[in-house]
């Protein structure tokens, strides 16, 4: 019996192995084709594959990729031989790609040069790397000008005019808006920072160059520009603002079409002249391109493929999918019949494409945009002090040891009385004032910062950001270190044996015991112990042009020197940490301080409704919380968020939240608190449960105060309850990814940053830096070790 | 010090259906040992817990002294409780239980050690100071929760049940400490107990509780020997009264009353006159076990069961059909088997007579005099 069904368990392992290798047969026939279209785009590609299987007989499989994370899937598919043979991206990434062998460059003999002539040149620069071509131009997008017919007769032609009618047509208080759109953006800005003369790359080395008079023009332009415009508005209130009619006009790209009313009478324009330099603006473009995955398993199938939905295929994009396609004979009169007003917008779309340059391709632009966006960020809205974490922390500890000692000053256990702790505690918590002051005085000259300082900032660190070099190192200490590891594992185990087995432990039918504990252990072995030799391993690694490089230590060595930096830059290790452990500490004290006093009153008698109340305070715990983290973001919105709204009601100056490390950090940390209080609830409601209600009675009875029965009689009683929750909630909450991503996210200058999400940015926002951010998951596991053995000791010595 | 007094006081808990405390009013004099018996859920607990403060009231006014004190918060009373689930801080040691309430009030340390020290010796726990309460037995916690009573010198002492987990030994011997306490401090207290030697040995009054209503407040010997109705008549006394319905009947000027065709018994007609009846009423007959003898007189019984207790033996029989008790000298008892037939005799001067619809005492077969105000010779 046993056996079989051992076989039977070994049968499914087996068909599960097997399954991947039966999916990759199957595919060898066929050409796979990967994009992240929706909607009508979605449609018209599925469209031309379709005429191009009528036409050639060859079967072409597409697959819609979700748009998050779809540049990952590719880096992570394609070496692996499980991604498509063609897809379709936007152009950016080409020199990433390039390095790291994702894609192959399209040679004189796969195509023929005269082809190139179809399409829009600057399309086709585009998708250029280091000499080689790399695809085929699909469509193009770049931002126009959008005006409201109605409230822009004539859209400006230059920027003097833009400036006039801006300030015109804007009165905040009505919620009435001249220009609308993502100021701090540095897609957005690009209209301007090339406008007047300036550059990311030095055209010349080729290297990163910021620190320019013209791109410093092109802040101060957005300063002047800034004084009118909403505050950190994000695309959905863009739209909702232009369709209400309460944005004049807009600066956005023809995505912006699709989410603007039917009967809405707008314009687009070519972007204006910048006066000031005499040059035009210049937004970034973006190229859509077709590429040739490197692991392409039909070349010339795939190549054909490619060349028909770049060519053939422009029709049917341009007409069903209402793409602007960069293959230029659709343009010619007569080939695509537009309604008027679409032909058009396609003219101006068209026409702005000679006053466009190509977003970089080079790998090092993805490190661009951070500390670009942030240098115009405090170039508009001023800087936040790196020191403010410290500060608070040292302001949280002065107050946690006063308390500590005032509490001390009567013990709970021996009820001994020392009034001379309650003098120190008293002292302590008032040598907490300076600080405070000192806090508050470096932030309240917090204000705008000169561009050109900003951008020279932003170019340091971008340098700091950049991988250095790796120098491989000698894998074999480490080798040798983890072989040893592994034998002193085995002597351990062999010895734990040995023991058992003079205890007259029998190891009888072991066959059944390893057959029932062999879930559990391939459970355990592929979800956690696997996961963590890779990460360990992957932390001595370093990853460079899609290549793993040995680097020993290095990764940890350049962690600990905090990159460099002084302690008050936010990339440094140091800096995140203090950050994380003020979250930390902060929000289970705020957890367990409101889910206290909410458990307590919800325990007393003279509360009608218990059961609603009680029903209605678990709710923020049962919402999934990035729908709770994502509401929050919206509340904090500067200009519409309802909290704001609240502040402006009630007469106070609204808080931008995002702008500064203290209002930025409180967000995150006020939503991670609505969602984190319900949990330490529940347990002391649980726990409460369990006290004696008498217990409380006799205390009041013996003439104890509601505070000291609290202290004396309900505390020490709910802390063996409570104290595994609150290891529990540091765990979690040091962990808690998911608000800082989706409601700070980082801002300002990546300085609310916690560990794990500062991880984040490494391995995915900062050149796919893996090995670095597994250093870091590797501290964070170790500072969660010795947090919890820690703290269990102190349990234990408790109990 | 303080006398407690209590005027119309209603308790009814939030979602309770019907009132639990109907109307209270009792004086509690300073430096008096009120007992407060009754069955079980009859509100006793409830009425502690008001005094003390742990519970509102509903209606009615409670008084500690001249001062009003509804709305005193219970740490402010000064009062001392010892609660019948014991109530001790688990985290707490024995003498920290005990010096609790003396350190929230402040007292100095060396007073504090001094008290407990006492305290503990009175009750012997001196080698338990240092142990938590989950490290005693029953008996012993429950003399921690009257140990943290007793070292406060409260103004009034309130203790529900605190001996009912006691052996017997130890009961009696703290029984004694208890009397020897109030004469010391004489401190106002209200005790609640179920035990019939406490309630009568213990108390200046007891007071008798049914169903939220006081029923009689008086001295042990009137509750005793003039119950004010039958309920206080069948619960104060061990074994309870034997309760029979008779009727009377008048034979020229004698009365007597008729237990069924066969039994009757000859009663004063001072005591039918004091009860206001007349002839061919129907009455209650109460009697204690203990104030009859058996062998001869004219009223029949059957023997049921005979349990012998010692120098007492309880004799289980049937009088007119009902269930009938008579305790008497085991010698008395020697030859009676079940299913025997027996003669008893009631005396005159024994019995209690109650309306059958009421239940108010009609008329007791001896009245109380002066003396039964005072104390049986208990110490
Ligand atoms: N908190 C409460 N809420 C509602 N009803 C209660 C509450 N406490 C007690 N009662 C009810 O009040 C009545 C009196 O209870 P109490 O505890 O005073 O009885 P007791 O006389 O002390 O009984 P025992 O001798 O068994 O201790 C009972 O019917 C009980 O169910
Ligand atoms: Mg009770």
């Amino acid at each position: 019996m046993n056996s079989r069904h051992l076989l039977i368990w070994l049968a499914c392992l087996g068909l599960l192995a097997l399954a991947p290798a039966l999916e990759s047969t199957a595919l060898a026939e066929e050409i796979l084709l990967w994009h992240a279209y929706r909607g009508d785009e979605k449609q018209a590609i599925e469209q031309v594959v379709h005429d191009y299987e009528t036409l050639t007989g060859n079967t072409v499989r597409v697959l819609a990729v979700p748009d998050e994370g779809y540049t990952n899937k590719l880096v992570t598919a394609i070496p692996r031989g499980n991604g498509p043979d063609v897809f379709i991206a936007a152009h950016d990434q080409t020199g990433s790609w390039s390095e790291n062998k994702i894609i192959s460059p399209l040679g004189s003999d796969d195509l023929p040069e005269a082809l190139l002539d179809d399409f829009h040149p600057q399309t086709v620069e585009a998708l250029r790397y280091k000499g080689d071509l790399y695809g085929l131009p699909v469509a193009f997008k770049s931002s126009v000008l959008f005006y409201n017919k109605k409230l822009v007769s004539q859209p400006p032609k230059d920027t003097v005019e833009l400036m006039a009618m801006v300030e015109a047509l804007t009165n905040p208080e009505a919620q009435k808006y001249g220009l609308v759109y993502e100021i701090t953006n540095l897609y957005f800005h690009s209209t301007w920072l090339h406008g007047f003369g300036g550059h990311i790359f030095d055209p010349d080395t080729g290297a990163i160059d910021l620190g320019t008079e013209e791109n410093a023009a092109s802040f101060e332009f957005a300063r002047r520009l800034s004084v009118f415009l909403p505050h950190d508005v994000d695309g959905a209130r863009i739209s909702k603002l232009f369709n209400d009619g309460d944005a004049a006009m807009v600066i956005n790209g023809p995505w912006f079409m699709a989410q603007l009313g039917e009967d809405l009478d707008y314009g687009v324009a070519v972007l204006p002249f910048v006066t000031e330099s005499r040059q035009w603006a210049a937004p970034f473009l973006t190229a859509e391109g077709l590429f040739l995955s490197s692991e392409a398993h039909n070349r010339k199938a795939s190549l054909e493929l490619l060349t028909y939905i770049a060519c053939e295929g422009a029709l049917t994009r341009a007409t069903l999918g209402k793409q602007m396609v960069a293959y230029l004979p659709t343009y010619e009169p007569g080939v695509l019949n537009d309604s008027p007003a679409a032909a058009e917008r396609r003219a101006v779309f068209l026409a702005q494409l000679d006053h466009v340059v190509p977003t970089s391709n080079r790998p090092e632009m993805s490190s661009v945009w951070a500390p670009t966006q942030q240098a115009l960020r405090k170039a508009l809205y001023g800087a936040p002090s790196g020191a403010t974490p410290y500060w608070m922390l040292v302001i949280i500890a002065l107050l946690a040891v006063g308390v500590v000692f005032m509490l001390k000053a009567h013990d709970v256990r021996t009820g001994l009385r020392r009034p001379s702790f309650m003098l120190i505690g008293l002292l302590v918590c008032a040598s907490a004032i300076p600080v405070i002051w000192h806090l508050f005085t470096i932030h309240s000259d917090d204000t705008a910062v000169d561009p050109l300082t900003t951008l020279r900032e932003a170019q340091t660190r971008i340098e700091v950001v950049q991988a250095p070099a790796a120098i491989q190192a000698n894998p074999a200490p480490f080798v040798a270190l983890f072989g040893l590891v592994m034998l002193i594992l085995a002597g351990l185990a062999y010895r734990a044996y040995q023991k058992n087995k003079k205890r007259g432990v029998e190891y009888t039918d072991t066959k059944v015991a390893a057959f029932y504990v062999a879930p559990a252990t391939i459970g355990m072995f592929t979800l956690v112990i696997a996961p963590f030799l890779v990460g360990t391993a992957l932390s001595l690694f370093s990853y460079e042009r899609g290549e793993f490089i040995f680097v020993g230590l290095q990764n940890f060595a350049r962690l600990f020197s905090g990159e460099g930096t002084p302690l008050t830059d936010s990339l440094s290790f140091y800096f995140t940490l203090v950050v994380t452990i003020l979250w930390t500490g902060l929000n289970v004290f705020l957890h367990v301080t409101i889910g206290l006093t909410l458990a307590l009153i919800l325990r007393e008698p003279w509360l009608k409704l218990r059961g609603f109340f009680r029903v209605l305070l678990i709710i923020p715990w049962a919402i999934p919380n990035y729908i709770t983290a994502l509401i929050w973001r919206g509340m904090f919105d500067y200009e519409f968020g309802a909290i704001n709204g609240i502040l402006k009601n009630i007469g106070l100056t609204p808080v931008a939240w995002f702008d500064d490390f203290i209002t930025s950090f409180s967000a995150n940390l006020i939503t991670n608190t609505w969602l984190g209080f319900p949990f330490m609830m529940v347990v002391t409601l649980g726990a409460l449960q369990a006290i004696p209600r008498d217990l409380e009675d006799a205390a009041a009875v013996d003439g104890a105060s509601a505070w000291q029965r609290f202290r004396f009689i309900t505390m020490p009683l709910l802390k063996p309850a409570l104290m595994p929750a609150v290891v529990l909630g540091s765990v979690w909450t040091f962990n808690m990814f998911n608000i800082i991503y989706l409601v700070s996210q980082g801002n300002p200058d990546s300085s609310t940053e916690i560990l794990i999400s500062e991880a984040y940015k490494w391995a995915f926002e900062r050149q796919y830096q893996y090995g670095y951010a597994a250093a870091y998951a590797i501290i964070v596991f170790f500072i969660l070790v010795v947090y919890s053995r820690m703290t269990s000791r102190i349990l234990e010595a408790d109990a | 010090m303080a006398g407690l007094t209590l005027r119309g006081i209603i308790k009814r808990y939030v979602d309770a259906p019907s009132d639990t405390l109907k109307g209270i009013d009792l004086d509690i004099l300073d430096g008096e040992f009120l007992v407060l018996v009754g069955p079980s859920g009859c509100g006793k607990s409830t009425l502690l817990r008001i005094i003390a403060g742990l519970e509102s009231i509903t209606t009615g006014t409670l008084s500690i002294g001249d001062r009003e004190v509804n709305k005193l918060h219970p740490k402010d009373r000064d009062i001392a409780m010892v609660f019948q689930s014991y109530a001790l801080y688990p985290h707490m040691s024995v003498r920290r239980n005990m010096s609790f309430g003396l350190e929230v009030r402040k007292t100095p340390k060396a007073e504090i050690d001094k008290l407990v020290d006492e305290a503990a010796k009175l009750l012997g726990l001196e080698t338990q100071l240092d142990k938590l309460p989950k490290a005693l037995s029953g008996g012993q916690r429950q003399r921690v929760a009257m140990g943290r009573a007793i070292v406060r010198r409260p103004k009034v002492f309130l203790f529900d049940e605190p001996l009912s987990n006691l052996d017997a030994a130890l009961r009696t011997q703290m029984r004694v400490e208890m009397r020897r306490l109030h004469r010391a401090l004489a401190t106002t207290t209200v005790y609640v107990t179920h035990d019939q030697i406490e309630a009568m040995t213990l108390a200046d009054r007891i007071a008798v509780l049914d169903q939220g209503i006081l029923q009689q407040v008086g001295t042990p010997m009137t509750l005793f020997h003039a119950p004010a109705n039958r309920f206080v008549a069948g619960f104060i006394g061990s074994p309870a009264m034997n309760f029979l319905e008779a009727k009377v009947l008048s034979k020229g000027g004698q009365f007597s009353l008729e237990l069924d065709p066969k039994s009757s018994l000859v009663v004063a007609s001072s005591v039918i006159e004091r009860a206001g009846l007349e002839a061919n009423d129907t009455v209650i007959l109460g009697l204690r076990p203990q104030d009859l003898n058996l062998g001869v007189g004219t009223v029949h019984g059957l023997v049921d069961v005979v349990e012998t207790l010692g120098w007492e033996s309880h004799v289980h029989m049937k009088v007119a059909g009902e269930n009938f008790l008579a305790a008497v000298e085991t010698a008395q008892a020697h030859d009676l088997r079940p299913g025997s037939a027996i003669q008893l005799e009631l005396p005159t001067a024994a019995v209690h007579l109650f309306d059958p619809k009421t239940g108010v005492a009609l008329a007791h077969g001896r009245e109380p005099s002066d003396d039964d105000g005072s104390k049986g010779a208990d110490e």
